[in-house]
């Protein structure tokens, strides 16, 4: 007798037949219910324990496909390229200085202007640890989760431009949805045309304009970014270039110009909601009927009689009742 | 079927989820990586039908389902559907040679994985689904079969069907 026991093949097995087409249907069923946004929501709380679990696996099979031989140090090529690396960050260490004295003047020239910008929360760098294009879904993990402050609706970024957002988050691991999925939405605009479009994905293959407002003034190579009318993602964000593809048009991404490793996370612009606003200080609400301008019929202007009007006598033009401001007692009268 | 048999399917089994696990790896989005659970319904079906091997291909198929963010059932059920296909072909009767069961099985497991994954994506609403993803990982896992099939189908089985 073989280790595996007598081969059944070709014997009838009604019993397990039925048992195995039953787990086809239940898997059927199982699909079927996930159109419930319920169940979907119960399935996304375990997704999210998941990719937790995917991220290690991922992470210890790029540990294994990166042991050298006898654990011995690196390659030559290795040494060249922490040297390229050393010599990029002494380079990018006087940009980021650089970078950090024209912020202090561009804060400083929005506070004399009075200019309302765009409040950015902290962001997190974190490094993607597992990558998915497959049928079903154009996604990463990153090694960031709620631990380290990052939410869901996280705009993820790289040093090329967009990337995705954040669409679910563990502890310590965040699922990234690419630009190229098919369920990615992103309001985007050209930077010379001014043109706005919805950027959808198309899994794996890239990403289209849908529905561009004025798509003939759209220009051949012309740079695209984000242009944050969701609200959700900050303006300005490089995505691509425009390329016309038959009669539509389509993005070359800018983040296929090179590997994604190393992403930066970042929160959401912080407006506030107009019901969020404090109230302002020491200003009641208009409550005296004769001062409210609101719905008061206005007497025909007559230019060729002396306005006989019941407010203080003084010369000045007759003017239509102007909501008035309460003003302290004694300031009132022509000036 | 032995003790042996089925902890040989768990330990497939597992070896198949890290084969998948390992396609996950940061540089590897854009490479033909093979469905190694193609693999398995090819060469486990050979040994007749098998809940236990059923039972495994569930698991496989939802662990599969969670990493590749795929609807929950639909990696199962093509894999179940793979393996009725190739059940088919190690089964006829009278018995075929075995490279042309798994031929059979291999490329009709694709056609009946892509199309179930399909359906499998409009039942359970999902906003997508792209075949054309899945072609290289076919032929992967189509050339890689040569070599595998020396480590997962037993000498026995090759020699008794020959």
């Amino acid at each position: 007798m073989a280790w595996y026991g007598h081969r059944r093949s070709g014997v009838p097995r009604p019993g397990a037949r039925a048992v195995v087409v039953g787990l086809g249907l239940s898997m059927i069923g199982v699909l079927a219910i996930q159109t419930s946004t319920a169940v979907r929501s119960g399935i996304d709380a375990s997704r999210e324990s998941m990719d937790g679990t995917t991220a290690s696996l991922a992470t210890f099979a790029s540990g294994i496909s990166s042991w050298s031989l006898f654990g011995l140090g690196g390659t030559e090529e290795d040494k060249a390229r922490i040297a390229e690396l050393e010599a990029q960050v002494r380079d990018l260490t006087r940009w980021k200085d650089l970078a950090e004295t024209m912020t202090i003047r561009m804060e400083r020239y929005e506070k004399l202007l009075g200019l309302v910008g765009e409040t950015q929360g902290q962001s997190v760098t974190a490094r993607v640890v597992a990558e998915e294009t497959g049928p079903f879904s154009a996604s990463r993990i990153a090694n960031a989760g709620s631990a380290n402050g990052v939410r869901e609706g996280f705009t993820v970024i790289n040093e090329n431009g967009l990337v995705g957002r954040v669409v679910r988050v563990g502890e310590y691991t965040s699922r990234i949805l690419m630009l190229t999925d098919f369920a990615s939405r992103i309001p985007v605009m050209g930077t010379r045309s001014g043109d706005r479009a919805l950027l959808v994905g198309d899994n794996g293959t890239g990403a289209r304009l849908l529905e561009p407002e004025t798509p003939d003034k759209i220009v051949e190579g012309e740079v695209w970014v984000t242009s944050g009318d969701d609200g959700r993602m900050p303006l300005g964000i490089r995505v691509g270039t425009a390329t016309r593809v038959g009669e539509e048009w389509r993005l070359n991404l800018s983040i296929d110009t090179g590997h994604i490793d190393f992403v930066r996370l970042v929160p959401p612009p912080d407006f506030a909601r107009p019901e969020d606003a404090p109230p302002l200080g020491g200003v009641e609400d208009n409550t005296e009927p004769t001062l409210r301008s609101v719905g008061v019929e206005l007497a025909p202007v007559v230019t060729t009689t002396p306005v006989t009007a019941p407010a203080p006598a003084a010369p000045v033009a007759p003017r239509p009742a102007a909501p008035a401001a309460p003003r302290p007692a004694g300031q009132g009268g022509a000036q | 079927m032995t003790v042996a048999w089925r902890l040989w399917v768990v330990l497939l089994t597992v070896l198949a989820a890290a084969v998948t696990a390992y396609g996950m790896r940061v540089g590897m989005a854009e490479a033909w990586w093979p469905i190694a659970a193609l693999w398995l319904t090819t060469a486990l079906a050979s040994f007749g039908l098998s809940i236990w091997a059923s039972g495994c291909f569930i698991l496989l198929g939802l662990a599969m389902d969670y990493m590749g963010e795929a609807p929950i059932g639909s990696w199962p059920l093509a894999l179940l559907s793979a393996y009725a296909v190739a059940l088919i072909a190690w089964d006829r009767q009278p018995p075929i040679r075995v490279i042309s069961a798994e031929v059979i099985s291999l490329v009709g497991g694709f056609i009946v994985v892509s199309l179930t994954l399909g359906v499998a994506a409009s039942v359970a609403g999902h906003p997508g689904f792209a075949r054309s993803a899945l072609t290289g990982d076919f032929i992967m896992t189509a050339l890689l079969y040569v070599p595998v099939r020396f480590l997962i189908l037993p000498a026995s089985i090759r020699v008794a069907r020959r």
